[in-house]
């Protein structure tokens, strides 16, 4: 779609007998790289347009109440929001309060946007406000205490406001016009008025530590920001303190947190491998052939590899999503020198001959996601416009240009901004941060019992169905620590088991108070001796170890095993260089050692009394399993 | 893009709504903010720099052509 065409269609919308447009929202990316006034004059064509004529079911619009308020005019801020929230799915009424309003707004609880009552308060903020007219640059420390009076009104303000409101309010960084600075005639007095400055944004950045305001860092993000803050014709005759280009980049950042307010935040980052994760083609090249080194542009891409690394270690899942041999893929990830993310950090992968959509689907369904959590990454043109057709839904990132930009284009979009990655009520339902709380809530108790008591775990063992499967074989295949062989079934020989009579294969299940682990465990079993269930495999995620969960399973297992007349459990275990967790299993459940063959000991259950292995702190559900 | 469609962009009107005569006595969205907001549009799309004593008293699309005319750019 070229920016006239989506002029085009807005226009049509508006006519009251129009029929709804579904393509036009997700559309809007296509003025990404139009000029300003045209995202603007969308943005004012689109205020007209009932919300029901742009949403579908591909691309649903939630609805949320945003308000303007600030220190300066901001001319045509509330078009060019209307544009980014749109953009990523956020139809938005919009409140702008007039100039210089902030204070009152904030203050007064029957002002005009009190009585909006608005889900997300946008608070800009301009150097001229801050700054007496007259200051005296002679006086750099009386300048220093009025900006400090300033920043004291202001909070006050937000204080009163954050008792009144549920909103989120977010506030930022003041860019000081150069101006000021050359105001000033010596290096020593500018640096001051510098560090002066830095000491206002201090205390703005504060101010979005704490109750449910938070600060943009505004500053730093308008360094790399083409053309100057304001113009000047356009402050001195109308008070705006912001060109329409800042004004963008602004909107484009007020509306990712407005995503993030919203809870919609990606979770999952595939990533494509030759010339992404690294320069040049693995099947081609080969393991020494590609570049991804110290030296360009191996370095641009060993930084992807950085940035998606510092994702992972802050909550978001990576995946592969390659055309590749997964042979030469699994080699490249044990053996490579130079690459900085391995095997272990993936959650999937898909690497394979097929289409990219379908993997796609089949990652997010594993993983028990929907597609808008889906973040995909490539460098190649038809992979993105396939995925981008396919499944709207997807946020695609396509890494064209030198590689030098691909970390920017990997990050500028914001996908994965969250509003913070502490632990609170409303955002506990990402697995990290259910662990991060769970450590912190560990702290406040005495003893381990206590503390797991508390915790209110509940674990389900059911049969493995075709939604699991491929991810119990998953996990079987990567546990390294709790595992009883290093030959985990593959994904094939699982398939296999789970439809025979003679075997079993069963998944754990987790829940506890911060919220679902999800699936952590699986257990193969071989049941074509009715005397004696024979556990061929147990694994279990590092995630849930040291909380009586696999005492729970195995309790399960026994009831099982018991209900089915079988008069013994066995369990098999092949020592491996790290699976001393797994193997100490069985001993601590009672287990004796029946046999060493080959490597190969054999574990022995006697299920006669029944085995009481439930820990007292954990709720045992029923899941479906077959007789 | 056309004046017309240009000014009729900004003022969230339909272009086939707008003519060389209309001015903000005519169309209800041209008001002095909005005026300003067109002075820069055309700065952007005619890629010239107006001093805004040049153009804040223009009533008119057609007295902006003339405006645009006499820094050299003609317009449809």
């Amino acid at each position: 779609m070229r920016d006239e065409e989506v002029l085009h269609r807005i226009r049509r919308l508006r006519r009251p007998d129009a029929a709804a447009d579904p393509e036009l929202a997700p559309g809007l990316v296509h003025l990404d790289d139009a000029a300003v006034t045209v995202v603007a004059s969308a943005g004012r064509l689109l205020a007209d347009v009932p919300v029901e004529k742009l949403a579908s079911p591909d691309f649903p619009l939630r609805p949320l109440r945003v308000a303007v308020t600030g220190t300066f005019t901001p001319g045509t801020l509330e078009p060019l929001l209307r544009v980014a929230l749109l953009r990523i799915g956020i139809a938005a009424e919009i409140h702008v309060s007039g100039f210089d309003q902030l204070v009152l707004d904030l203050s007064d609880p029957r002002s005009a946007l009190a009585e909006f009552r608005p889900d997300v308060t946008l608070c800009l903020l301009h150097d001229g406000w801050f700054l007496p007219a007259e200051w005296d640059p002679g006086d750099l420390a009386g300048l220093a205490d009025v900006l400090g009076e300033r920043a004291g009104v202001l909070a006050a303000a937000l204080r009163g406001y954050a008792t009144r409101t549920e909103g989120a309010v977010l506030l930022h960084t003041v860019p000081l016009s150069p101006l000021e600075h050359r105001s000033l005639v010596s290096f020593r007095g500018r640096a001051e008025l510098g560090r002066i400055w830095r000491e206002l944004n201090s205390q703005l950045l504060e101010l979005g530590e704490r109750d449910t305001t938070y600060t943009l860092d505004l500053e730093t993000l308008l360094v790399d920001h083409d053309g100057p803050v304001r113009d000047e014709r356009l402050y001195r005759f109308a008070s705006m303190a912001w060109t329409p280009t800042v004004e963008r980049r602004y909107a484009h950042e007020a509306a990712t947190f407005c995503r993030a307010v919203l809870g919609r935040t990606a979770k999952v980052l595939a990533l494509d491998l030759d010339n992404t994760l690294w320069a040049g083609v693995l099947g081609d090249d080969g393991l020494t052939g590609i570049r991804l080194g110290t030296d360009y542009p191996g370095n641009c891409h060993r930084d992807v590899q950085r940035r998606a690394l510092a994702l992972r270690r802050q909550g978001v899942l990576l995946a592969v999503c390659s055309k590749n041999d997964p042979d030469l893929v699994t080699e490249a990830f044990a053996q490579h020198p130079d690459l900085l993310l391995r095997s272990d950090d993936f959650v999937a992968q898909a690497v394979n001959w097929g289409r990219k959509d379908e993997n796609l689907r089949q990652l997010a369904a594993t993983l028990n996601l929907g597609l808008d959590a889906v973040v995909f990454a490539d460098d190649s043109p038809f992979e993105c416009e396939l995925v981008r057709r396919e499944l709207p839904t997807v946020r695609v990132v396509e890494l064209a240009g030198d590689p030098a930009g691909f970390p920017t284009r990997l990050l500028t979009e914001g996908h994965f901004t969250v509003l913070a990655t502490g632990a609170t009520d409303r955002e506990r339902t990402e697995l990290y941060r259910a662990r991060a709380g769970r450590e912190r809530f560990a702290a406040t108790f005495d003893s381990a019992a206590d503390y797991l008591h508390e915790l209110k775990l509940r674990v389900t063992v059911r049969e493995v169905d075709e939604h699991s499967l491929p991810r119990v074989a998953q996990l079987g295949l990567r546990t390294n620590q709790f595992t009883m062989t290093e030959r985990a079934h593959t994904e094939a020989q699982t398939r296999t088991r789970a439809g025979s009579p003679d075997h079993l294969v069963l998944t754990v299940e987790v829940t506890d108070r911060f919220g679902a682990e999800g699936l952590v465990g699986g257990l193969w079993l071989s049941r074509d001796d009715p005397d004696a269930w024979v556990i061929e495999n147990f694994v279990l995620s590092c995630r849930v170890f040291s909380r009586g969960v696999e005492q729970a399973a195995l309790h399960r297992v026994a009831e099982l095993a018991r209900a089915a007349g079988a008069t013994r459990l066995e369990a098999l275990f092949r020592p491996t260089a790290r699976n001393k967790p797994g193997g100490a299993v069985w001993p601590a459940a009672g287990f004796t050692v029946a046999s060493v063959d080959d490597g190969t000991t054999r574990h022995v259950l006697p299920l006669h009394p029944p085995p009481r292995l439930l820990p007292a702190w954990i709720a045992l559900e029923e899941g479906d399993i077959r007789a | 893009m056309t004046l017309t469609e240009v000014v009729a962009g900004v003022l969230e009107v339909d272009p086939a709504e707008v003519t060389d005569e209309s001015g903000p006595e005519t169309i209800g969205t041209w008001t002095s903010l909005r005026h300003l907001q067109l002075v820069v549009t055309l700065e952007e799309v005619y890629g010239l720099s107006f001093v805004f004593e040049e153009i804040r008293d223009v009533r008119s699309v057609g007295e902006l052509r003339t405006v645009l005319r006499a820094k050299g750019t003609e317009t449809r």
